[in-house]
This record gives structure tokens, C-alpha cells and sequence, in this order.
């Protein structure tokens, strides 16, 4: 066993560099007793009951993940919830082995896990192949349940260490001492993994697919990962510790650079004031919001609210989702689009038709003025909760005057409605939705109806560039760096500024860095995206001089397609 | 028996989240459902079923329904999948 310098090469999943002594986590074989089941009635009952408990250990993974990582990642053991609960998978194949063969309990459930591992093995592709080890992880589970083996553990952890394993489950970082973990290195998994998803959530510097260290002495030797090259210093010289100090204080040095930005006001060099907003789907998201310096909401996508249900939302419900939303944001402005679905977005509780053409057919605002028994409910929401902040109500797909006028109609009537009935009624604004070339034409027009606008620029590229989003074979087509797609938006924006209304925009191409200077040039005052892009966006807003955004847009509105636009703004524009 | 052929348009296809999204609309329905792709039959409310069909982003699926209010119930999954089994859908 050599105890020199070695490095491990592997690929990284979670940026950031630690230095600390390897912790090899490996789990300790279990071994699996062959006798068959004394008793079937007492096996089964074992296995019965060792399955419940597994059950309530992985609601206690969930719980916890709920708390530390929020739903999107805690996710993933509600769906090991349900592979549980999976009579058909679990329950009734693994009772059968034990009645119809006498295996007790333990190996049963070994057998018909295994084979659960070797279907997902099997597959060609990398997604599902990696539910291979969400089946093994359950495996693990609840054979420990049935045998009564404790659950090995890296809850606590007394020392820094970066950790070595072959894989990291979900089950294994459920319980783990974050704060003792310097980094992660694992064999397997791969930029998609659990294990990848969390530690870039943590901040914990990690790579995958780590080369092997089976010829090496590696337990307790100190090491350096750098997660952002990819390697794996075991034994580092003073040479490595002193890059490894210079690494660390770069990559300090950005992150504080970012937070510095965190209560910021978003301005530009040259002293324009902008606002960077975040796009949310859910009320829970208004923390993540928050953590990134949001100036307000740009984006709340009510349908989520109307999703995974079977049900329409009743307008209490929505009411309570809108108010604690706005007063989360305390007064920064909060806009809430109305009902986008329809067409491709669907809700099973709609019962809606099929169409041939989803993208061009009845969708969002479309439907809703054909459906006062669902926009109305929503709309009295809207009204009710915009008492309790400062609120925008925006209106999806407007193609025609004609549908804004009827919406705003409705709007009046839903007011006229709650103050007949004494109830307190804010003053929202109200916006359209700049998604459908029509709307970014005729744009002088519709800013004399409304507060603000905000450019949905996903759609408006695929309407502007008939490229439907989601289809590959037209991909290459969509882009929001089309000389098309920007003049409409410039369009929409000139109208804007010019009727004095606010213009904002809440598409990806929002948190983009290149084309975030063209948005400065073209006035547009608030840019809503991701929460983990604003920050950066911050930054770069900050740096920037108006008046050289503005020459910058002239210069870019005058070339004939995406790829000579994309070339000006990554060559530096001097 | 009813079925209909559906695309699935969400980007991770029928993959952890959006396939446990699936199953759990499925067990809320009186009568099976079915996934058939490429010739091969799967059980619409088994996670491990749903995960093991495989389904990638773009790829036609049949779904079947057979039973006690069998079209409702076909409805029902058919949209839940259009609806792209709550995988954000971007602006």
C-alpha cells in the first residue's frame, strides 16, 4: 500500500474544493440467512410489519429532506414512498416466495429486490439506470427492517472528512452531519444522481464516477477534492495545499462577491435603477426568493396551484396560496399571471378536448373567458388577496385587444361583486403577458389598457419563429437570439417606455448574461427569473453602463440572424 | 377496454417524480390501467412497472383502461400525462 501523492481523476457534480482526511463509507455486507420460513404465518407477519417500519423510516427521510432541501429535492423519498407501497412490485410477490416456496422473510425480500436492481440495470438509458440504485437503496432498507440491523449512519461524524464511497444513497445523506463534510467523492453515480442534486443544493463540493482507490491505503489519509477540476489529491504536497488555499479563497472570493449583491439595489453604473425579480411556482418558492435577493415577483404561475388534483381550486384556497405569497414579499410588487393552461398544459380536472394544433388552440386566457365558473373564482381571489400587499395581475396569451377589454370586464365585475358583499378589495395593477407577436405589434395600443407588460420571450420565440418548444427536430430553430424575436421585444418595450408604463420580462432568456445587456438597453425595467440566477445577474446588471447598452441594441437590431447575434454579444461588443 | 395514444411531452419522460405523479392519479381510478409501449403490457399503478416501461420525453405510449368506469378513468390519466405529470413547463 503506497501512501505517496496520488490523484484520482473524476468528474464533478458540485463545484468548490475541500481539504480534509477521507472518511471511506462503506457499507458492511448484510448477510442474508438461506433457511426457509419455521412458520409462514409468523414470516409473512415479520415481513408485514418489518415493511411498515420501513415505511415510516422513509417518511421520516422525507420529513427531514422537506425541511433541509425543500420539496423539489425531498421529492425523490416520496417516490421511494411509493415503490413501497408498490403491492404489486413489493408486497404481494415477496408474501408469495414466503407461502408458496417457505423463504423466510429476508431473503424473499433480497430476491425480489435484486431482480428490481437487475430491471433498471438493464436499461440503455443513463436516467433510468440510475433508479438501479434507488432500488438497491430500498433493498437495504427494508432488509435491515426485517433482520433488525440497525441503520449504519453518517449522522455523526466527528472530525472533517471528505467522504469516499462507492455510491451515496438517498437514505445516507438523509441523516448526514453537513457541517463535517468537506466534500464527496463517490465511484459510481453520475451528474443526475441524488447524491449530485443534494450536494450542489448544500454547497458541498463533490464528483462522481472517482477513479478507483482499490491499490491504495486511502481510510484517514488527508486529501484535497477539487470539485471544480476534478481531482482527488490523496497525500497533497505543500505545493497542492497552497493551490488549494488559492482555489478556495477564489472561489470565497466570488461567493462573497455574489452575496454582496444580495441587498443590493439593482443599478446600473451610469445610475438607472432596475429590478430583479424571481419567477416562482409555488407559495413555498417565496423563500428561495427571498435568499436571492428577489425585488419582487415577477412570475407567480398560478396553475400550479390547479395541478396533481383531481379538483379545481376553491377560491378560499387560491386566496390564502396569493396572500401569503404577498405578504411574505412584505411590499415589493408581486405579479400573479392568471390560469395558464390549456393546450399542451393541460389539468385532468378540466376535462377539456383535445386539439389538433394545442399551442395555437384554447389555452390560458383563451379558455378562461369561455370559462367564467373557473376565472371568476380566480379572479375574486386575486382581488381579496390584493389587500394584503402590492399586487400585479397579469393576463397570458393576449393575441387581440377584444379578449384584454373582456378580462378587465370581468375583473370590474369580480370587484363590483366582492364590495356589494363587504369585502375589502385591493387595488391591483394589470398587465398582459407579451408572448404572441400580435400583442408586441400592436403594443402602443395595449399599454394604454394596462399597468405593465411583462415578455414571455419562451413564447414569444416559438410564435414569432413557428418552432414549437419541446420539439427536437425544430430546436435549433428557437431561439430567443433571433433579430425577430428581439425587434419584437424591443417593439414591446419602445411602446412601454413611451406610454410610461412598466415593462418587464419574465422568460428564461431573463437570467441570461449575454443578452441581460440588450434588456438594460431596451428599457426594460424589471427581469424576473430563477431564484439562482439573480445574484449573478445582480452582479452583471451593476457593471453595466446604460448608455452603452443602448448604442449596443442598435448595433444588434440590425443584424439579419441568431448566430451573428449570439457572435456580437461573446465577442465583447468593442 | 378503452385506450388512446398519448405522447409524453414533459423532458425527464416518465421518470421518478412525474412517474409517481402518474401512478398516484391511476390508483384513484375504480378500474387497471395499462401502459403498452413497443408490444409490451405495463401496470399503470405500480411505480416499478411505470419506472420500468422506460418512457422517454417524445415517446407515444398506449394508454389502457378496462373496467368499472373505464373512459373516465382513461380521461382522466391521458390528461394527467398532457398536463406534463407537474414537471414545470417553463414561461
Amino acid at each position: 500500500m503506497r501512501k505517496e501523492r496520488t490523484v484520482l481523476r473524476g468528474r464533478p457534480v458540485s463545484p468548490g474544493a475541500g481539504f480534509a482526511e477521507i472518511m471511506l463509507f462503506k457499507k458492511e455486507a448484510v448477510k442474508i440467512p438461506e433457511e426457509p420460513a419455521a412458520d409462514i404465518e409468523q414470516e409473512t407477519g415479520r415481513f408485514l410489519s418489518a415493511l411498515r417500519r420501513a415505511v415510516v423510516e422513509v417518511e421520516q427521510f422525507y420529513a427531514d429532506a422537506l425541511e433541509r432541501l425543500g420539496e423539489t429535492e425531498a421529492g425523490i423519498f416520496d417516490a421511494h414512498l411509493s415503490i413501497l407501497k408498490d403491492e404489486y412490485s413489493v408486497e404481494q410477490p415477496i408474501l408469495d416466495m414466503i407461502r408458496t416456496r417457505s423463504l423466510n422473510a429476508a431473503h424473499a425480500a433480497e430476491k425480489q429486490f435484486s431482480e428490481l436492481v437487475e430491471l433498471f440495470t438493464g436499461s440503455d438509458d443513463p436516467i433510468f439506470k440510475e433508479r438501479a440504485a434507488d432500488m438497491a437503496d430500498i433493498k437495504d432498507i427494508v432488509v435491515r427492517n426485517i433482520l433488525g440491523i440497525p441503520k449504519q449512519s453518517l449522522s455523526k461524524i466527528n472530525r472533517d472528512v471528505i467522504i469516499l464511497a462507492d455510491d451515496l444513497a438517498p437514505s445516507d445523506m438523509a441523516g448526514m452531519d453537513t457541517a463535517r463534510v468537506a466534500g464527496i467523492a463517490v465511484r459510481l453515480g453520475g451528474p443526475t444522481s441524488h447524491m449530485a442534486i443534494i450536494s450542489s443544493t448544500l454547497g458541498i463540493p463533490a464528483m462522481v464516477r472517482t477513479e478507483s482507490w482499490d491499490a491504495l491505503d486511502v481510510n484517514g489519509a488527508p486529501a484535497i477534492l477539487d470539485a471544480v477540476h476534478g481531482d482527488l489529491v490523496l497525500h497533497p504536497t505543500d505545493n497542492d495545499i497552497n493551490e488549494f488555499r488559492l482555489l478556495s479563497q477564489k472561489l470565497k472570493h466570488e461567493a462573497v462577491e455574489n452575496t454582496a449583491y444580495l441587498n443590493r439595489e439593482s443599478v446600473t453604473a451610469d445610475g438607472e435603477r432596475f429590478h430583479i425579480c424571481a419567477n416562482i411556482g409555488i407559495p413555498s418558492d417565496v423563500s428561495a426568493a427571498r435568499d436571492n435577493g428577489a425585488e419582487g415577483i415577477g412570475l407567480f404561475r398560478s396553475e400550479f396551484l390547479y395541478m396533481n388534483r383531481g379538483d379545481i381550486p376553491t377560491e378560499d384556497e387560491q386566496f390564502e396560496a396569493y396572500k401569503t405569497v404577498l405578504r411574505a414579499m412584505g411590499g415589493k410588487f408581486v405579479i400573479i399571471r392568471t390560469l395558464d393552461v390549456g393546450g399542451d398544459k393541460e389539468l385532468p380536472a378540466l376535462h377539456l378536448p383535445r386539439e389538433e394544433n394545442p399551442f395555437l388552440g384554447c389555452r390560458a386566457i383563451r379558455l378562461c373567458l369561455s370559462r367564467e365558473d373557473i376565472f371568476m373564482p380566480q379572479l375574486r381571489a386575486l382581488l381579496r388577496a390584493g389587500a394584503f400587499g402590492n399586487l400585479g395581475i397579469m393576463f397570458p396569451m393576449i393575441s387581440s385587444m377584444r379578449e384584454l377589454l373582456a378580462a378587465k370586464d370581468l375583473l370590474a365585475r369580480a370587484a363590483d361583486e366582492l364590495r356589494g358583499e363587504g369585502t375589502a378589495v385591493g387595488k391591483p395593477k394589470i398587465g398582459i403577458m407579451i408572448e404572441i407577436p400580435s400583442a408586441a405589434v400592436l403594443a402602443e395600443h395595449f399599454a394604454e389598457e394596462v399597468d405593465f407588460f411583462s415578455i414571455g420571450t419562451n413564447d414569444l420565440a416559438q410564435y414569432t419563429l413557428a418552432a414549437e418548444r419541446g420539439n427536437p427536430n425544430v430546436e435549433h430553430l428557437l431561439s430567443p437570439y433571433h433579430p425577430a424575436v428581439l425587434r419584437l421585444i424591443s417593439m414591446a418595450a419602445g411602446a412601454a417606455s413611451k406610454a410610461r408604463i412598466m415593462c418587464g420580462m419574465c422568460g428564461e432568456a431573463a437570467g441570461d448574461p449575454l443578452l441581460l445587456p440588450l434588456f438594460v438597453g431596451m428599457d426594460i425595467r424589471e427581469l424576473s427569473m430563477s431564484p439562482s440566477k439573480i445574484l449573478p445577474a445582480r452582479k452583471l446588471l451593476c457593471s453595466l453602463r446604460k448608455d452603452k447598452c443602448v448604442e449596443l441594441v442598435k448595433k444588434v437590431l440590425t443584424l439579419a440572424d441568431a448566430d451573428q447575434v449570439k457572435a456580437l454579444l461573446q465577442s465583447g461588443y468593442e | 377496454m378503452v385506450s388512446e395514444i398519448v405522447t409524453v411531452t414533459n423532458k425527464t419522460g416518465l421518470h421518478a417524480r412525474p412517474a409517481n405523479a402518474f401512478i398516484k392519479v391511476a390508483l384513484a381510478q375504480p378500474c387497471a390501467i395499462k401502459i403498452k409501449k413497443n408490444d409490451k403490457l405495463f401496470n399503470g399503478k405500480s411505480i416499478v412497472n411505470v419506472l420500468a416501461a422506460s418512457v422517454k420525453c417524445g415517446e407515444e405510449i398506449e394508454l389502457i383502461a378496462e373496467g368499472e368506469n373505464e373512459q373516465r378513468a382513461l380521461d382522466a390519466v391521458v390528461a394527467a400525462v398532457k398536463s406534463g405529470l407537474g414537471e414545470s413547463a417553463g414561461v
